[in-house]
């Protein structure tokens, strides 16, 4: 039993990983190394303790090369050298490399070989412990450790390690239980109170005072390098394009058009747009972006052909790159290093969002705005006065928008630049820009007004040519984004229309429409201007969250009445069995029992005359008689050395019922009660141990 | 089997009553004493002078017809000064052994740590072995022989500290202490009238004496005792504040001495309550505390206390 939770212990703590890697490569993971450790431990059981360690040395490389690097094995079990060679490059750069890896990592077996390890290490020190010493928690402790190992690790991670956190500490609960005790029976009446337990601490858990902010390891670890060739931001390229527009930059095979992203821009210092982005080195997998609704897939094929610098166009969203080494970031732009030499093809499969026009329409913005420079107040007047009819944040977006598309003018022949003092020239002077100016104001303007904006700099369609797109200089495009709640980034295209937009597919002209018709919509529906409290996807998680309370509930209580009636029913059925047997047995029972009933069961050290006198003190003088002729018809029984009569055993359970009796009757009612629903009641006394400063003394 | 325990308990109690006549409101340390003259085993009574340590040796020896010797121990004190020497008779021309005053049932040690350590080994190994060894002839001493060695705490100055070794030949060590105020007043009052020692009845013979001992070697001990004896013991000996625990020496005398208890209350059979009372007059001087402890103020009583209330009794050692 002991060995079952010790393995149940480290394959949960392997499952501490959840938010490091993905489900279905790390289950296989943590169940082979939380299982394998143990059976071995327990077939090398009687052999000294170095041969099972080496043992397990040897088993763990043969088990991680005919699971994890099967493909690389002898006859699918045997290690050949390369195993090796990954294996020890696995040994000794995994861990920098978990630590610097986009979550959920990817299920590379040279990644998995560190939860392989740990929950190995986890399982077999368990083992080990509950097979060759008498240490009730003790066995329990290198599976925490994994545990806590494995929650750092994942604090970028989805998902949440409360639930595998509860059932740690039933399972730790439930060894500890186990192995204070012995015997199949008792041992299960542990489960209860082990469940209990857990339940506590996931309801305690949460309430905890703790940091904010969890501990994040990788705020420790430098970031691998990544090239970046290209010192120029794509938004200063912008004008330059569009002054040579005939440029051929890539063409991109695709089944619809979409508009190409380059790169992502947000930071802004009241002189230029930059990125902040960590990239990271993901073999072609971009982590999923906060967006969680419909969406559409397409795949793309993409051949560089003009276009400087590292960056990748793509749809937005990408999920998987093949064909060329990337470093993504968590906005999901690409960059690789330039190649420099044209004709360069990968393939892209992006995921592109389709949120409702419910969602848009009641979504409320992610976050604060962030930073801006100083000296805004200008644009912020300006961008209030614009949208003082705004009923909802996004209406207010869409509004600047508006404004931005119909006020001012495109101009090619305007002159370049973004900062404070070309933007305020552009909004109240000229009214001509380009798109840089266009994206880079309504970001501006958004930012004034709380909402979190960003720059997007991208291509239109381009050309169609028979399934391909061919992307020129020409059609570039700065554009923006907001952020709302639950939807990810939203675009929003404050550039006025060309005259050829619907030939060359200008995909972000059309949304434009059918966000102003979603703005009139709102300015006509009776509400207030505060989006509306529950929006339908938090409501579903309400819904979920509601549901798994329900449960919780359910399951506390069922836990709840299965230890009650454990609790209540142990000392009976105690009682019980303590009247069976022949006579001398029954006279011991009944002093068994009369020790208990006295709350004295835990301290059999005491002697007959020293319980005589801890009764008399706790239930008066009258209860003496009764413990006396009792503690001397039991020393009779236990040490005489001769038969006893069973009138003398009826004697002795009436004197221990008539002592019960009395003890019972000055015992407060709380302490009863606390008595009798306390953990103890389930098990037999025992002899309590020995202060650790003490050692065992030799008992038979 | 009872009823003769039944008869050991009258006597045992007659002769408490009487030596508690003289000696007021000690019973405990009268019953030890008693305990270790059926065990025949040694007693060494640790006190500051004129709590009555040789008032009771006195009287002890009055109620049992057992002839009395007191030895005072002294620095200049030689070996032969006890044991007795060997004297040419000019007349039979032939050496003749002169008993010294180690022949006796109750020899009353007086001051033992004053002596140079080689008469103390001489008294100790007479105790241990029961027969003086003088010239290649052996002298067996009377039984019952009892030594009742006194020591005086306090006064430290011109003593000869006995070894742990010797410590272990005496069965218990016993504290008299000073009487409670109530008791106090009966010595006073009494001091004219009370009855005197040279007037105390005789309770038992020589020869009731020895058939109380044989009895006593005769109780029954359940086989948990034993294994709760050498529990104790044994935790002695691991207890990290004991740099010497108690050897077996001390585990057969506390057995012994707990039969001994189990008569004088009635019973044909030892009872863990025998053990647990007798456990600290039994053990505690034959324990060696480590510097550490003795610099915490550990007492050798208080160690073998905490082992005692730590140690489970018998019941829960049988139980599966």
């Amino acid at each position: 039993m002991a060995l079952v939770l010790v393995a149940g212990l480290a394959g949960v703590a392997g499952w501490g990983f959840q938010r490091v890697f993905e489900t279905r490569a790390l289950v296989p993971v943590a169940g082979v190394a939380a299982v394998v450790p143990v059976s071995l431990a327990a077939l090398t059981r009687r052999w000294p303790l170095w041969a099972a360690l080496a043992a397990q040395t040897v088993v763990w490389p043969l088990t991680v090369s005919a699971t994890l690097f099967q493909a690389m094995t002898v006859a699918g079990v045997l290690p050949s050298a390369s195993t090796a060679a990954e294996l020890g490059q696995a040994l000794v750069n995994s861990w920098r490399s978990l630590l610097t890896v986009i979550l959920p990592a990817p299920g590379e077996p040279r990644l998995l070989t560190v939860p392989h390890l740990l929950v190995w290490l986890a399982a077999l020190a368990g083992a080990e412990l509950v097979l060759r010493s008498r240490a009730r928690i003790l066995p329990a402790l290198p599976a925490l450790a994994v545990f806590t190992i494995a929650v750092p690790l994942g604090v970028d991670g989805p998902g949440s390690v409360l639930p595998t956190a509860g059932v740690l500490v039933a399972l730790v609960a439930a060894l500890a239980v186990v192995r204070g005790e012995g015997g199949a029976p008792r041992s299960l009446a542990a489960l209860p109170l082990a469940a209990v337990v857990g339940a506590a601490g996931l309801l305690l858990a949460p309430s905890l005072p703790v940091a904010r902010e969890p501990f994040d390891p990788r705020t420790l670890v430098e970031e691998p390098p990544v090239a970046r060739v290209d010192g120029v931001s794509p938004l200063d390229r912008v004008s330059a394009w569009l002054q040579v527009p005939t440029t051929p930059l890539f063409t991109v095979r695709a089944p619809r058009p979409h508009n190409w992203r380059l790169a992502v821009l947000d930071r802004y210092d009241g002189v230029r747009w930059t990125s902040s982005s960590r990239f990271r080195m993901t073999g072609g997998r971009v982590p999923p972006g906060p967006y969680r609704g419909a969406y559409e897939t397409l795949d793309q094929q993409v051949t560089l052909e003009g276009l400087p610098g590292g960056w990748l166009p793509a749809a937005d969203r990408p999920v998987s790159v093949s064909g060329v080494g990337v470093a993504v970031d968590e906005s999901g732009t690409l960059l690789s290093a330039p190649s420099g030499a044209p004709g360069r093809t990968y393939r892209v499969s992006s995921s592109i969002p389709h949120p409702s026009a419910e969602q848009r329409r009641d979504a409320s913005p992610a976050g604060g705005p962030g930073a801006l420079p100083p000296k805004v107040e200008v644009f912020r007047s300006l961008a209030e006065r614009v949208t003082r009819d705004a009923r909802s944040p996004y209406q207010r977006a869409s509004l600047l928008e508006h404004y931005l598309r119909t006020k001012l003018k495109y101009d090619v022949t305007s002159p370049p630049g973004h900062s404070l003092a070309v933007l305020d020239y552009f909004l109240r002077t000229t009214h001509r820009g380009t798109s840089e100016q266009f994206a880079a104001s309504f970001a501006l303007l958004a930012r004034t007004l709380g909402l979190p904006s960003r720059v997007v700099v991208g291509f239109r369609p381009g050309t169609a040519d028979g399934g391909a797109y061919h992307v020129l200089s020409g059609d570039v495009l700065a554009w923006a984004e907001i952020e709302f709640e639950g939807l990810g980034w939203l675009p929003f295209d404050p550039t006025p229309e060309r005259g050829d937009a619907r030939a060359r597919h200008d995909v972000v002209g059309t949304e434009v429409k059918e966000r102003e018709r979603l703005a009139e919509q709102i300015q006509a529906s009776p509400g207030t201007s505060t989006p509306s409290p529950s929006p339908p996807a938090v409501a579903h998680e309400d819904d979920a969250r509601a549901a798994g309370a329900i449960a919780a509930a359910v399951a506390g209580a069922v836990l709840v009445l299965g230890y009650l009636v454990a609790v209540l029913a142990a000392p009976v059925l105690r009682r019980r069995r303590r009247r069976r047997g022949d006579p001398a047995e029954r006279v011991r029972g009944a002093w068994s029992q009369a020790c208990e009933d006295l709350g004295l069961a835990r301290e059999p050290a005491l002697t007959a005359s020293e319980v005589a006198e801890r009764a008399a003190a706790l239930a008066g003088p009258e209860i003496s008689p009764h413990i006396t002729a009792l503690a001397d018809l039991s020393n009779y029984a236990e040490f005489a050395g001769r038969d006893i009569g069973p009138d003398a055993a009826e004697k002795a359970w009436r004197h221990s019922t008539e002592a019960s009796t009395l003890a019972s009757r000055a015992t407060p009612r709380l302490r009863r009660l606390v008595r009798l629903l306390h953990p103890r009641a389930l098990r037999r006394p025992r002899p309590p141990k020995a202060r650790p400063r003490e050692k065992e003394s030799a008992q038979p | 089997m009872a009823a003769l325990a039944g008869e050991f308990r009258q006597r045992f109690e007659a002769l408490a009553g009487n030596v508690e006549q003289v000696i007021r409101g000690k019973r405990e340390a009268v019953e030890l004493a008693l305990i270790c003259l059926f065990c025949e085993g040694h007693v060494l009574i640790e006190d500051v002078p004129g709590t009555g340590k040789t008032t009771l040796a006195r009287s002890l020896a009055a109620s049992i017809q057992a002839e009395l010797r007191r030895v005072q121990f002294t620095p200049d004190l030689l070996p032969s000064d006890i044991t007795g020497v060997s004297i040419y008779d000019q007349a039979s021309h032939r050496f003749e052994f002169h008993r010294g005053p180690v022949f006796a049932n109750l020899v009353l040690a007086d001051e033992i740590n004053r002596a140079s350590p080689k008469t103390q080994a001489a008294l100790l190994e007479v105790m241990e072995e029961r027969r003086v060894t003088v010239d290649g002839e052996s002298h067996e001493v009377p039984r019952p022989f009892m030594v009742l060695a006194t020591q005086n705490p306090v006064d430290m100055d011109g003593t000869y500290t006995l070894p742990e070794a010797q410590l272990d030949r005496f069965l218990m060590r016993v504290a008299v202490g000073y009487p409670d105020p109530a008791s106090e007043v009966e010595v006073l009052k009494g001091m004219p009238t009370g009855p005197r020692i040279d007037h105390l009845p005789l309770i038992a013979r020589a020869a009731d004496v020895a058939g109380m001992i044989d009895f006593a070697a005769r109780i029954h001990v359940a086989d948990s005792i034993y294994d709760y004896v050498v529990a104790v013991v044994g935790a002695t000996r691991h207890s990290p504040e004991v740099r010497l625990g108690a050897s077996p020496r001390a585990s057969l005398a506390l057995v012994r001495a707990s039969k001994v208890r189990a008569a004088a209350a009635g019973r044909h059979f030892v009872i863990p309550e025998d053990v647990k009372a007798l456990a600290v007059p039994v053990l505690a001087h034959r324990l060696l505390l480590t510097a550490e402890a003795e610099l915490r103020d550990r007492t050798a009583t208080a160690v073998v206390t905490e082992i005692l209330s730590q140690t489970p009794g018998p019941h829960a050692l049988t139980k599966p």
